[in-house]
């Protein structure tokens, strides 16, 4: 009876601590100005003076002072990745006003407009340009949202990349051994604390694989902390700096034409009564485990009130299944919350006959009230006496990886997208696995004779399985991307551009940029490019799926008819071979230059509104091959001459090849 | 033999120990009654009592480490057993765990080399109320030199509030010479010799006498738990003040066993007057002897960089100096690790330096090619790890040539899943003055092993390690295995399923191996991946490996002390380790099982109980914890010297269930789920009892304070008939002391049984850890 009563009681302190007005007060600390804040569920301090962030925050169900009272410490703290820590804003004093004070809302902006320049560095994207940020608070509301607009100035456009920080301590102090931050990712919900991940390094401090767009730090022992939710389509990496002690959202490299803003929203709730996070968003989080062996057991689910008061039940539809047999999906049923509040309300569930572990669980869930749609997370079980991380034997390689999110950006564009035509060939080399074969850069020296203006940029692809494709440089800023004439495309993955580099490079097509597309181990079938726009642009149509080889054992290569791109200064003296060729479909219009055999080797055509030009190669720079075929076509000492005609032509240089 | 004449006859093994003692001369005494100041650097120099004149240095915890030289005096001529003698008091020491060392550094002023020695301080050797003598044995050349000797105190990290504190009175340099003839000690030019050679042996004989020596030199080789064979008996004579070299060679049978070189000094009435051993093994494969460690209490640390580390910094001296003390802690079987240039693709680099190590440093082929002579000189198995993929530069070429040799995954990828172009970049300007090392890789790959193109390339990688000095591999991360998943460059994929892989998987293996051995028929193997948890999906494959003599890594266990491993409770991890144990030695292959926590387990305790379990199961480990001043010994000479009680091939652990054998102890001992049987290599039936004092904490890393149970005393072990017969003899095998407060030695006691209504019965007067009943039948 008395455990009742105490519930009932806990649940209507929540209810009225999350209905409560909002207050605020301001003070002056050593002269300075700050701002009190209190709602039913916290108090909180800004601090103008101090970068503009939260310097104090205390959780009243939980009655610890969240954030250290040093310098350095605060949250929503702001940062650009270009400036190295803690980069000029930190402990800056920002201009203040308060925008709203009422007992529904408290508005406060704050704002700072950037030097671009901290110690001895200069950053010049970043100079002059201001941070607005707002914090609104609202009565009923148990959390903090901020919105941070960056604004590009009227007449120059700019490229950076937002960083924020969140520097406190749940529990109240720091334990590296009780601090647990949580981070969704496709590897599942990753748990780490200072004293699993060791000092430094530790591959998981800048997750990249994320797969939702929150973060989380819990004491395990006084089972609370803070969640901090924001935009999954803006991030690029949820971080945790050494030793646990900051949460940090860093945002995706941006580009932003003169005079535009984009604005990062982040909403930041405090949890109590719950040891994880599994799932987090504005309506509801989720805490909770998973106990049991080779596909039975139990799900004990907690759902916590989230930033809305969800006046519906929130169901959650579960199903699994073993890593082993991800076809054979096993329904699990479905547990409901109702009421939520800042008390956890926890359901359980068992399971049965999911398969051998490892096991996935799914997670739907759906809301009743109107408007909201449903949302989902995963979850990953090893086994009860399985060690905790989702590796295989070899230490690196993920068990289980998950299907990223998908992400919907809107980039933000010049207003025309037109090449920038700058003096001498402008040529950016995407050097894919085996593509130094090619002597792309021989074939530019012959290319540039004589012109200083020209520019070549090169970006090394990298492959880890975890990860993916990634380049070393790729230009996010569209003047830079503009201002090219001709990208050489190596190997390279659609999935490693990301949905932003395939917009951007489709948008560089659009705007009349040429290409040359090296055939290669990791290209065409093998890219995931097939369906991108960007391949609209290429001559050729080509498998979506990898192995697309034609193992030819060696075959002759030859011209088909005259082009000058054939002729220039090449003799053709010598036979030439090739032995893997890409499968592909010449689209009419395009011309082929050259054959293997049957098969198309070289084409080219001039495509879309403003006369694109592509050249596709569609051997690959490898293999062994009987002499009587020829001498492989990227060893022959007329390549870096036939490709430096490419090059010219590409370039509309047809002057050089006539 | 009575329990009395046992104890007296065990007191005397353990007497021999102290032959130094017995027949002792101190060389020099010095105590610190000359320093004029209240300090000696940071120590404190106190009052040996109030008002006494006599003056002792004080010892006290402030960091982890080694602190200033206090002791330092010079031209000593030195040879063999020379003991260290410290007038010692302490308080707040320890049975076990985090203590202070002295370390003792004999500096050889002829030949600038360094022999070094640590020695832990521990409660039952230290007094609290007075000073008392502890020895110290420090093992030197047995030729003998000059050295200048320095003393430092070494502290481990301690943690605990009470930190020891120790008073040091006198520092006294003994040596073996009461102007009697002695032996300083015997050296072997190997440690392992393969069956027909003869070992040779190097024997010093000092005579401090004034005048001339006769007598005889008696070499015998004892084996097994009581054979012994006299090989030698070799007349000596010795001008007066002089010392004699004595080099000779002698058979041993082609028994696969390790063995103890007794070298005994008689006088001419054929009175033993000095007595010397030295172990070694008889077999093909030095592997099947690695059961000593390299690191130990006892072991100066900073040996382990200089042998273990392989770029130029660590210096010739130093790696000469580690490549002696490697040899003389018996090591048999050496692996240089992850040194090559591009593995699979090309283990050789076609300069030299070159980068190497997984591509982070700039290494020396020279040095590998002086250190994997010197193993081999030296009867310990040069081995070469191999990572199993192929790494960059030479792996970049080759997957130019052939393509198709390489695996892929569902995606297209390469497997082995990575590569970088800016890494690639990189390594072509690596002859730059300004070249900055990546220190990575910059591709990976996998050959596909059912081509018979792609068997005879790696079949030749290793023939050309062979070549260079490597006698066999350890190949970690991939050996010849197939997995659904992975695809031929055209999409095919390898093995549909499993089963299928298993199969592929095993074919591919052993066609390997009769590539290489067809050739070279001494060649050893070695993998990783050798948990069960790891081979239930390819049991044929392990099969393979294990087949022949495979080293198997069971690696996992590095990941047992965790709280959320079913083997973190030290019974589950015993039977784990000691049940798979048998099922490798079945399968035919040496086991390896890995210590816990990579670094190793960070309490002492956890250090002693898994080294004991692994020594158990047959594991041939590099791991063990060895502490002689606490009494324990050097737990890994077990299976050295007792080839069959350990490691023997007909070993077979029998269930829990069995009826042989029954143990009454007055305290909880473990021992039902340890019990051998065995046929060794002279025949004779054998059943092993396993007796472990279990440890204080039930769980792993559980016993930070590592507090020591008491030991356990006065066990009933019986057993009865074993097919038809009854147990003839009965032997008490140890590493650790006897009994408490004695020294300990390795060694096989013969222990008194009494036969009664068909049981053999034995008592074991006191276990401390771990003791072994071995009944002969």
């Amino acid at each position: 009876m008395r455990k009742t009563l105490s519930t009932i009681l806990a649940v209507l302190g929540c209810i009225l601590i999350s209905n409560a007005a909002v207050s605020l007060k301001e003070k002056k600390v050593n002269g300075k100005t700050e701002f009190d804040v209190s709602t039913a569920r916290f108090n909180l301090t800004i601090s103008p003076a101090r970068g503009g962030a939260i310097t104090a925050f205390e959780d009243k169900l939980d009655k610890k002072q969240l954030v250290i009272q040093k310098m350095f410490n605060g949250l929503f703290v702001d940062h650009f990745q270009c400036q190295a820590w803690p980069g000029e804003a930190m402990e800056k004093p920002y201009n203040y006003k308060v925008i709203k004070n009422t007992p529904e809302e408290v508005v406060i902006e704050l704002s700072y407009t950037f030097e671009g320049k901290f110690r001895v560095d200069v950053h010049p994207q970043i100079k002059d340009v201001k941070l607005v940020k707002q914090f609104i608070i609202k009565a009923g509301h148990p959390g903090v949202i901020c919105k941070v607009t960056v604004s590009a100035l009227p007449g120059k456009s700019m490229l950076y990349g937002y960083w924020q920080q969140n520097i406190f301590q749940a529990g109240g102090s720091y334990d590296e051994m009780l601090d647990f931050s949580f981070r969704p990712t496709v590897r599942g919900v990753i748990k780490s604390a200072h004293e699993q991940t060791g000092s430094l390094g530790g591959g998981d401090e800048f997750i990249k694989d994320f797969n939702d767009g929150w973060s989380a730090k819990i004491d395990a022992n006084t089972k609370s902390g803070l969640v901090f939710m924001s935009d999954y389509n803006e991030l690029k990496t949820l971080y945790c700096s050494v030793g646990n002690a900051t949460l940090e959202m860093m945002y995706r490299t941006t580009y932003l034409p003169p005079g535009s803003s984009q604005t990062y929203t982040t909403c930041m709730v405090p949890v109590a009564g719950v040891e994880n996070v599994m799932s987090a968003n504005e309506n509801i989080i989720i805490s909770g485990e998973t106990k049991g062996d080779n596909g039975n057991g139990i799900i004990t689910l907690s759902g916590l009130r989230s930033y809305n008061d969800m006046k519906g039940p929130v169901t959650i539809e579960i199903k699994a299944f073993s890593v082993d047999k991800p076809e054979t999906i096993v329904n699990v049923g479905s547990v409901s919350f109702s009421g939520l509040s800042g008390s956890p309300q926890t359901k359980s569930i068992k399971f049965k006959n999911v398969g051998k572990d490892p096991l996935v669980f799914k997670y739907k869930i759906n809301y009743q009230d109107k408007g909201l749609v449903s949302a989902d997370f995963e979850s990953f079980h090893v086994g009860t006496y399985k060690w905790g991380k989702n590796i295989n034997t070899d230490m690196s390689t993920p068990v289980y990886v998950a299907q990223p999110r998908p992400k919907i950006i809107k980039l933000r564009k010049p207003a025309q997208l037109v090449l920038r035509n700058k003096q001498g060939n402008q040529v950016w080399f995407i050097d894919g696995l085996l593509d130094d074969k090619y002597n792309v850069p021989g074939a530019m020296r012959h290319a540039e004779l004589f012109r200083f203006q020209a520019q070549r940029d090169v970006s090394y692809v990298k492959y880890e399985v975890a990860f993916g494709y990634s380049l070393s440089y790729f230009p996010y800023d569209y003047e830079k991307l503009l201002s090219y004439d001709l990208i050489v495309f190596g190997g390279m993955n659609a999935d490693g551009l990301g949905l932003v580099g395939r917009e951007m490079l489709a948008d560089f097509m659009k705007a009349g940029g040429s290409m040359i597309v090296l055939g290669g181990p990791s290209a065409y079938g093998f890219s995931g490019m097939s369906k991108t726009e960007i391949a609209k642009y290429w001559p050729v149509e080509f498998s979506d799926r990898p192995f697309d080889f034609i193992d030819t054992k060696g075959v002759t290569i030859t011209r088909v008819g005259k082009d000058p791109i054939l002729d220039n200064d090449i003799p053709w003296d010598q036979k030439i071979a090739v032995r893997y060729l890409h499968k592909a479909k010449v689209k009419p219009g395009a011309k082929v230059l050259a054959k293997a055999g049957e098969y198309p080797f070289i084409v080219s055509w001039v495509t879309g509104p403003k006369k694109s030009r592509v050249v596709c190669i569609l051997g690959a720079p490898m293999g062994s091959i009987d002499k009587s075929y020829g001498i492989p076509f990227w060893q022959w000492n007329k390549w870096p001459y036939l490709l430096r005609n490419m090059i010219w032509w590409t370039c509309g240089q047809d002057y050089q090849i006539q | 033999m009575t329990g009395k004449s046992l104890f007296r006859c065990a007191a005397a093994m353990c007497a021999t120990l102290f032959c130094i003692q017995l027949g002792a001369e101190t060389l020099s005494s010095y105590g610190f009654d000359d320093i004029p100041g209240p300090q000696l650097h940071s120590y404190p120099v106190e009052a040996k009592s109030p008002g006494s004149k006599d003056k002792v240095l004080h010892f006290t915890y402030s960091s982890p480490g080694r602190k200033a030289i206090f002791y330092h005096r010079q031209n000593f001529k030195l040879g063999g057993d020379v003991c260290v003698r410290l007038y010692l008091k302490g308080k707040k020491l320890k049975q076990l765990g985090p203590t202070m060392k002295f370390h003792f550094m004999f500096h050889d002023v002829k030949t600038n080399k360094n022999v070094l020695f640590d020695n832990s301080i521990f409660t039952p050797m230290v007094s609290q109320d007075s000073f008392k003598p502890v020895d110290f044995m420090c093992k030197l050349p047995i030729e003998p030199a000059t050295y200048n000797i320095l003393i430092l105190p070494i502290w481990d990290k301690i943690i605990s509030k009470d930190k020891p504190e120790i008073w040091l009175d006198k520092v006294e340099i003994i040596d073996e010479d009461k102007g009697l003839p002695y032996v300083t000690g015997i050296q072997l030019n190997k440690n392992c010799f393969p069956f027909g050679e003869e070992p040779k042996a190097t024997i010093v004989v000092v005579n401090p006498a004034k005048k001339k020596f006769s007598g005889n030199l008696e070499i015998s080789v004892l084996s097994g738990l009581s054979h012994k064979d006299e090989v030698k008996n070799i007349p000596v004579e010795v001008a007066p003040g002089s010392s004699k070299t004595i080099e000779t060679s002698f058979k041993v049978e082609e028994k696969e066993l390790g063995h103890s070189l007794q070298a005994a000094l008689k006088d001419s009435a054929g009175k033993v007057i000095s007595e010397k051993s030295r172990y070694f093994a008889i077999g093909n494969d030095e592997r099947f002897f690695q059961t000593m460690n390299f690191y130990s209490v006892d072991s100066p640390k900073q040996y382990i960089h200089t042998v273990y580390l392989f770029w130029p910094p660590s210096g010739q001296k130093l790696m000469d100096e580690g490549l002696d003390f490697m040899f003389n802690r018996l090591l048999t079987r050496k692996e240089d690790f992850s040194w090559s240039w591009c593995e699979l693709a090309g283990f050789l680099p076609p300069e030299d330096p070159y980068i190497g190590t997984e591509g982070c440093w700039w290494i020396s082929l020279d040095r590998y090619k002086t250190m994997s002579s010197y193993y081999a000189k030296h009867g310990i198995r040069p081995i070469s790890y191999v990572q199993g993929h192929l790494f960059s530069e030479a792996a970049y070429n080759l997957f130019e040539k052939h393509p198709e040799w390489f695996i892929y995954d569902r995606k297209g990828n390469l497997v082995g899943g990575y590569f970088n172009m800016r890494d690639r970049d990189n390594y072509q300007k690596r002859h730059s003055f300004d070249f900055k090392l990546h220190k990575k890789r910059y591709l990976y790959g996998l050959l596909n092993p059912l081509l018979p193109e792609c068997r005879q390339w790696i079949a030749d990688q290793f023939i050309e390690l062979y070549k260079f000095g490597y006698k066999g591999i350890r190949w970690d991360v991939w050996a010849m295995e197939v997995k659904p998943g992975w695809y031929d460059i055209m999409g095919n994929e390898l093995a549909k399923n499993w089963k299928e892989a298993d199969e592929k998987s095993a074919e591919s293996l052993r066609v390997v191996k009769k590539l290489v051995n067809d050739k070279i028929p001494e060649y050893t193997w070695g993998y990783n991946y050798g948990a069960p948890e790891e081979n239930v999906d390819l049991p044929k494959y392990f099969d393979e490996k294990c087949r022949g003599n495979g080293w198997i890594l069971d690696e996992t266990t590095c990941a047992y002390e965790k709280k959320t491993s079913p083997y973190h409770f030290w019974d589950a991890y015993r039977d784990r380790i000691i049940g798979w144990g048998d099922v490798v030695r079945k399968k035919g292959g040496i086991y390896n099982p890995f210590k816990i926590k990579r670094s190793g387990a960070d309490y002492d305790i956890d250090r002693l109980y898994t080294g004991i379990i692994q020594v158990i199961s047959g594991g041939r480990s590099y791991f063990h914890y060895e502490n002689r001043n606490a009494g324990l010994g050097r737990v890994g000479s077990l299976p050295f010297r007792f080839t069959d009680i350990y490691i023997g091939r007909n070993l077979s652990l029998l269930p829990k269930t069995q009826k042989y054998v029954t143990v009454k102890s007055p305290a909880p001992l473990w021992w039902d789920t340890m019990v051998h049987t065995n046929v060794n290599t002279r025949g004779d039936r054998q059943i092993i009892v396993h007796l472990i004092n279990p440890p204080h904490a039930k769980e792993i890393e559980e016993n930070p304070e590592n507090i020591m149970t008491p030991p356990v005393k006065n066990i009933t072990v019986s057993a009865g008939e074993y097919a038809g017969k009854m147990p003839k003899k009965a032997f008490l095998v140890m590493a650790e002391s006897f009994k408490s407060g004695i020294m300990p030695e390795t060694q096989a006691v013969p222990l008194k049984m009494t036969i009664k209504n068909g049981k053999a019965t034995v008592v074991v007067p006191e276990i401390i850890a771990y003791k072994a009943v071995v009944f002969e039948y």
